[in-house]
């Protein structure tokens, strides 16, 4: 299997083909990665268009070689602070003049596809949930991107903008909170 | 029997449009774009010497003195041309904070580093206006040198860094000061500390100010 390196390659030397490979490897991470920050499936299949856009217009920016996965983080970043900041202004420019904003979205509710449930899943799901929501961001993004999208420490550290140590650090603490409230808290109970 | 489902949407009619039409591009080289910004900032240094002209008291400089100071103007503008073009290894973005605030850190070396150690036969002229309007012209003339460097690494750095666009923006307008605080060594006569930290050192700032808005400008035009 070609390495996203590689894809990215051929996808700028105009290989189409190699675009849609790349959009498979490349975009379930992503995808999963919009959805930690919006919490909205709509909201996230949105960016994800918009960052693979962005990803196509900035090609060039490419440096051959290179991992992608990263620098894709970066533009999928920016793409949602984007749209916050422009919510924001358009929720302001509403408020102003008396207008009533819609917003379709889909919420993300973890129900299983089927719908059936175990309930003592359901509550583990939900506890988990309500763990994770609970993190500092900083730390939950970097739990988010080691250990749910398996983004090396580099790639991590390189999507969040911030240094290796610093992601080692949050994800650990993210780590130890999670073990607290989910294990050590249960046990007490 | 339905193929598996997929976790994530595919890709939009809009976007499988717009790789159906477009045409090959060649990936970013650092190493290209480094050796062009290179040779466009010598030769802008060598033009501003020959119109500005060389300071007349160039063959009364102690080498020593003259080595170091180069040496530092040279290593800053080195340093931060590198650190705004190339990335880590693997890696697509440079690192666009680290080249940011070593840009501040510049401009404070090199401030410290004139007020510290000051050699030649001129100084500043008395009066705080006077001493202002020479500050200002080598202020106008480092700033002119950084022009054509400036735009080039700005040019090489856009789309590259989405994340901080700002930072990158601010070390490719260092760079550029710095190389024209490098010209204005071997221009400039006066040597009193305060006029080499205040007008010298602030062509690093006033660089890094000017490409950040350029950058905020097209940021915002892009949105």
């Amino acid at each position: 299997m070609a390495t996203e390196a590689e894809l990215m390659g051929r996808y700028c030397a105009g290989d189409q083909a190699a675009f849609g490979e790349l959009y498979d490897q490349i975009a379930p991470r992503l995808f999963r990665y919009l959805l930690s920050l919006t919490r909205e499936r709509a909201r996230a299949e949105d960016l994800l268009q918009v960052t693979f856009l962005k990803v196509h217009n900035a090609r060039g920016a490419y440096v051959r070689g290179a991992s992608p996965v990263s620098w894709m983080m970066a533009i999928a970043r920016r793409s949602f602070i984007d749209e916050q900041r422009r919510q924001k202004t358009a929720r302001r420019y509403a408020a102003t003049h008396g207008a009533v904003l819609r917003e379709d979205t889909a919420v993300l509710t973890g129900e299983s596809r089927s719908g059936a449930r175990d309930p003592e899943e359901a509550e583990a799901v939900r506890a988990a949930r309500e763990a994770m929501a609970a993190l500092p961001a900083n730390q939950r993004q970097a739990l988010e991107l080691t250990k749910l999208d398996g983004l090396s420490v580099e790639e991590a550290a390189a999507a969040a903008n911030t240094t290796r140590g610093a992601i080692k650090q949050r994800a650990h603490r993210a780590y130890v909170a999670l073990r607290r409230v989910l294990i050590d808290d249960g046990e007490s109970l | 029997m339905s193929g598996p489902e997929r976790s994530f949407p595919p890709p939009s009619e809009a976007l499988l449009r717009a790789v159906a039409d477009a045409r090959p591009v060649a990936p970013r080289s650092p190493g290209r774009q480094l050796a062009m910004l290179m040779a466009t900032s010598a030769a802008a240094v060598a033009v501003a010497l020959v119109v500005l002209g060389v300071r007349p008291d160039m063959g009364a400089l102690p080498v020593p003195w003259l080595a170091v100071m180069g040496g530092a103007w040279l290593v800053s503008y080195l340093a931060l041309a590198w650190m705004a073009l190339w990335p880590r290894r693997g890696e697509v973005l440079p690192r666009a904070r680290l080249a940011g605030m070593a840009g501040f850190l510049a401009f404070a070396v090199m401030a410290c580093l004139a007020l510290a150690w000051t050699e030649g036969a001129y100084s500043s002229a008395a009066g705080f206006l006077a001493f202002m309007h020479q500050a200002m012209g080598c202020l106008v003339s480092g700033l002119m040198v950084a022009l054509l460097p400036l735009g080039l690494a700005l040019m090489f750095v856009r789309h590259t860094s989405p994340d901080r666009p700002r930072w990158l923006a601010a070390a490719a307008g260092a760079q550029a000061g710095a190389l024209g605080g490098l010209a204005l060594l071997f221009h400039c006569p006066i040597s009193d500390g305060h006029h080499v930290a205040a007008a010298h050192a602030t062509v690093i700032l006033a660089a890094a100010m000017v490409a950040t808005v350029v950058a905020s400008i097209a940021a915002r035009r892009r949105a």
